[in-house]
């Protein structure tokens, strides 16, 4: 993808671990989907294994997980990267106390980061997180990065730079996704991700379907399961299977409300071999349930559980 | 079919400004996540995105003005990929409509046996008043 002027490169903005899933099972049966079969074998593994644990009492704390005064001075004493890198890291390893401290200092950060490298890492696994506030973190640290100020101004200059047009519109639609999803300018954004996502440029397409999972509003699942069901480019197509299903700030919730929608996609006979494991795999991703593909039992599943 | 039941505060009527016994709106009332299940549950080739989104959107609305919406008797599809949300009491019928075209603007429809018409633009406000009148008692 080539990047975006005027911003930054969306790619580098956001955690692309369900693309390669989506990937690899579109692929068919190759190296990468057997590493992905292992993967999940060892991710169910664990799981059972730390459910057996807690179940016996036998977790075993590495620490304490909080953020001491000790680690707090020497943070006080980092430079805002070297801050925002161990914010971040420990926000994902739930340190209480992190997001706190990460938010007092959040507001001395802007126009002093970098998102690359190490905290481009860091951001991106913080965005894949299950914990909504980390991600809600990861947002407002792009924000800072990006020194772009949380306001209804903000987020009416933006609108008109897009409707200006020029390459930078897939970072345009990543901003106002983030800004609306923390509560400025909300209506705005959405509006215009509707009327963008019939936009001929596939760029721009693709950040509409991550804008609305960024963005978090149900009025957007049915969009995205159109262009997760319709679009013509099937990278748009999986990035509205990935907002559906995971990315983004959806509620688990939420996401569940699109099922009867993926139900009806698999029901379409129109759906290609490609298209159908994606449906199948959102329905896995959401569910958490590892039902064959077959309609009928995830017909059975939907209706025992409502 | 709403289970207007309990409360008989008194409500002012919706256009003569009598009077009359009404059911308090806090009753039978549903909120975002069921109204915003039952919508997106719809089958896409039955009510087309736009319309769900352009009626969740209004019912956010009417939801962040009054917390909940009295039970509708039925959300459906209206035949043409648009909207119906319908209410019903005591021989009054209430539809809100949301038509496919986007050129259409929503709006409501209501009938008893002696009357019926229709009501634009839709807004909270509109609402709030003939779901008053639909639960109004005689």
């Amino acid at each position: 993808m080539t990047p975006p002027t005027g911003g930054p490169d969306p790619q580098l903005i956001q955690p692309n671990h369900e693309i390669k899933v989506f990937a690899r099972v579109a692929n068919g049966p190759n190296t990468g989907t057997i590493k992905y079969m292992r993967a999940l074998r060892f991710l169910a593994f664990t799981v059972v294994v730390i459910v057996v644990m807690k179940a016996v009492g036998q977790t075993s704390a590495a620490s304490a997980g909080i953020l001491s005064p000790h680690e707090l001075e020497a943070i006080a004493e980092m430079a805002p990267q070297q801050q925002a890198e161990r914010l971040v890291e420990r926000a994902v390893s739930r340190y209480a106390g992190a997001l706190e401290e990460l938010y007092r200092l959040l507001p001395t950060w802007f126009g002093k980061l970098h998102s690359k490298g190490k905290l481009e890492t860091l951001l991106n696994t913080a965005q894949s997180s299950s914990d909504l506030k980390v991600r809600e973190a990861a947002l407002e640290v792009y924000l800072a990065e990006a020194s772009l100020e949380k306001s209804e101004a903000t987020v009416d200059r933006l609108l008109r730079e897009l409707e200006g047009g020029g390459k930078s519109r897939p970072w345009h639609v990543w901003a106002l996704a983030v800004l609306g999803n923390r509560g400025f300018g909300a209506d705005k954004v959405f509006g215009a991700l509707e009327r963008l996502r019939r936009d001929d440029d596939v760029q721009v397409r693709k950040w509409v379907a991550e804008g609305f999972s960024i963005l978090g509003r149900e009025e957007g699942i049915p969009y995205l399961l159109e262009m997760f069901g319709q679009d013509g480019s099937l990278e748009v197509r999986e990035r509205a299977g990935c907002g559906l299903a995971e990315s983004g700030m959806f509620r688990r919730e939420q996401r569940l409300r699109a099922v009867p929608g993926l139900l009806s996609l698999i029901a379409d006979g129109a759906a290609d071999a490609t298209a159908r494991k994606w449906y199948y795999q959102a329905l896995r991703e959401i569910s958490g349930q590892s039902l064959a593909e077959d309609p009928a039992a995830w017909q059975n599943w939907w209706a025992t559980r409502r | 079919m709403a289970k207007l039941v309990g409360d008989t505060s008194v409500r002012s009527h919706y256009n003569e400004g009598v009077a009359i016994k009404t059911l308090s709106t806090s009753l039978a009332g549903v909120g975002w996540d069921q109204l915003a299940g039952q919508i997106l549950g719809l089958r896409a080739d039955r009510v087309s995105p736009e319309v769900k989104a352009r009626s969740l959107t209004f019912l956010r609305s009417y939801l962040d003005h009054y917390q909940t919406l009295c039970e509708p008797a039925d959300i459906s599809a209206d035949g043409e990929n648009g909207l119906v949300i319908d209410w019903k009491q005591d021989g009054r019928f209430l539809e809100a409509v949301w038509p496919e075209s986007p050129d259409q603007p929503p709006y409501l429809y209501f009938s008893t046996a002696s009357e019926f018409g229709t009501e634009e633009p839709l807004t909270p406000v509109l609402l709030q008043s003939r779901l008053d009148w639909v639960r109004a008692q005689a």
